[in-house]
């Protein structure tokens, strides 16, 4: 929290050194679950903060400054997952079947499991899981931060879970 | 149970991933990235909009929107018959007007367009224009987008040639984007970045804010058109009923002029323009004033020392703002900052103003 007040009046370019410092990684990993990949991810989160200090005059505050970031990672992570879905269908059609080649570990195959689960959810259901989950936000910031109802959150996630469980088979029942 | 699964999975798979350091990357992207040039607009990552180097009023007449009765961007309202003494809004009438015709022309070709923000004046928050150059192929989407201070792809514009008088009170995340209707009669404004609700309600603004945020938008769309069409809004692709609050179920029209309008704006010079002090120095604007005349003093930012006032006379217009030029001469001028203020009589008795920053070399 002393952390936090101290960026009160604080600069721009101060505001993002110390947001960076405590918020880079959670958010790269936020977006990475809505991308599924890493560079890209990076680019998101960059841009956000890039976005950020030009907007700090008008937050100017740590707090909002945060939920800022964390609502621009979302809109720009479902901005680059559509402008990639175009490009990875002309990469698909080309290229049969290269799928993520991993370490042997139990760990790693069950994380790849997972990603590719979440993949093939649709993108609401995976924003809707990867805010409730991940993030831990209530149904009510979930639905005011994508712009659909409660219902509608409730009715992703539900369906979003269901399909996860589906699609990881075997890891669901014995997830050690 | 269920959800603690999808939490562990979640977290397991995200742990995965180590970012790479960025913060260089940041750093670089926003750092000032010129010196005090007072070239006026730069947006790095050339996201549409260009140097503004000088501008001129178009279309003064309407305040910035042609009417959709004259379908040349460089139409103008009647124009000024030469009054008396004072310094002239218009002299030289029909060479003056032909010149000015032309080169409304020419930068309205040249992308340059009017982009409407909120100031505050004594008789309550108004609209002011800045002139603006936009990437030509998409000029529509760039202004209305420079109307919310981002590029079309939502990074804020550097706040550094802002006028710093003006404001957006949109939430912070709202981007626009806009497109002529397929049947070519409407503009279609597209809402999106925010959450809904906040775009939807009025919040904490006042009706006149809120009111004018969305005017704002109408009054950029045509102006980038060069018509006065309708607007239609859409939220996240959606018609939407209300934005701010303010009703927008149909098509939107701009307002009166005279209620929606600061009574004084300036278009040139534009905020931190660099004016040598062996030329002469061209104020240009749009006023309405109750006793017919606009005054323009230059004064220096520190001591406020005022170097030259003019007058300059309005044509009568009861229903809008007319253009005004003066121009002065400043070779007696020290180098230095200065304030140029141009300052009318609103009907209720009160004084508007509208301020720009520049800077006189020699």
């Amino acid at each position: 929290v002393t952390e936090h007040l101290s960026l009160v009046g604080a600069d721009a370019d101060l505001a993002v050194e110390q947001l960076y410092a405590a918020h880079w990684r959670q958010l790269v990993r936020l977006s990475a679950l809505l991308v599924h990949d890493q560079a890209a991810a990076e680019d998101v989160v960059q841009d956000a903060f890039v976005a950020m200090h030009g907007t700090w005059s008008r937050l100017r505050d740590p707090e909002k400054a945060l939920a800022y970031l964390r609502q621009a990672v979302v809109n720009r992570s479902r901005s680059a997952l559509r402008h990639r879905a175009v490009v990875e269908r002309h990469v698909r059609a080309s290229s049969a079947g290269e799928g993520t080649v991993d370490g042997p570990t139990v760990g790693g195959a069950r994380r790849d499991a997972v990603r590719d689960a979440l993949r093939q959810l649709s993108e609401r259901q995976r924003e809707v899981l990867v805010l409730r989950h991940y993030l831990d936000w209530s149904e009510a910031q979930i639905a005011d931060a994508l712009g659909i109802s409660r219902g509608a959150v409730k009715a992703h996630a539900s369906r979003g879970s269901a399909a996860l469980r589906d699609l990881l088979g075997d890891w669901w029942e014995d997830p050690s | 149970m269920n959800d603690q699964l999808i939490r562990d999975l979640l977290h397991e798979v995200a742990d995965d991933v180590e970012p790479e350091d960025r913060l260089d990357a940041i750093r670089a992207a926003t750092a000032p990235t010129r010196g005090r040039t007072h070239r006026g607009w730069w947006v790095a990552g050339g996201a549409g909009l260009v140097a503004a180097s000088v501008v001129t009023a178009f279309a003064l007449g309407t305040g910035g929107a042609p009417q959709s009765q004259d379908p040349g961007p460089a139409e103008q309202s009647t124009s000024a018959p030469t009054p008396d003494g004072t310094d002239q809004a218009a002299p030289d009438e029909s060479l003056d007007e032909r010149t000015q015709k032309l080169e409304e022309m020419r930068r309205f070709a040249d992308g340059v367009r009017a982009v409407y923000y909120i100031g505050d004046t004594p008789e309550g928050p108004r609209l002011y224009r800045e002139f603006l150059t936009l990437d030509k192929d998409d000029t529509l989407s760039v202004a209305v987008a420079a109307a919310l201070r981002t590029t079309t792809d939502g990074r804020p514009l550097p706040a550094d040639d802002h006028d710093p008088d003006y404001r957006v009170v949109w939430p912070a995340l709202t981007r626009a984007s806009a497109e002529m209707s397929s049947t070519g009669d409407e503009i279609e404004v597209s809402m999106g970045g925010d959450p809904q609700s906040d775009l939807r309600s009025r919040g904490d603004l006042s009706p006149e804010e809120a009111q004018l945020a969305v005017e704002a938008l109408v009054r950029t769309a045509q102006a980038a058109v060069g018509e006065r069409l309708p607007v239609r809004f859409f939220v996240f692709g959606e018609p939407v009923d209300t934005l701010l609050g303010v009703a927008t179920s149909g098509p939107v029209t701009a307002g009166p002029d005279l209620d929606v309008l600061a009574h004084v704006s300036l278009s040139d010079p534009f905020e931190g323009q660099v004016a040598d002090n062996d030329e002469p120095f061209v104020v240009r604007g749009a006023a309405s004033s109750t006793d017919g005349t606009v005054t323009t003093r230059i004064q220096r930012r520190e001591g406020t020392f005022v170097i030259g006032q003019k007058v300059a006379r309005l044509t009568d217009d009861a229903t809008g703002l007319v253009p005004f030029t003066s121009t002065f001469d400043l070779s007696d001028a020290p180098t230095g900052d200065y304030d140029v203020i141009s300052e009318v009589r609103t009907p209720t008795g009160t004084l508007t103003t509208d301020t720009r920053r520049i800077t006189v070399i020699d």
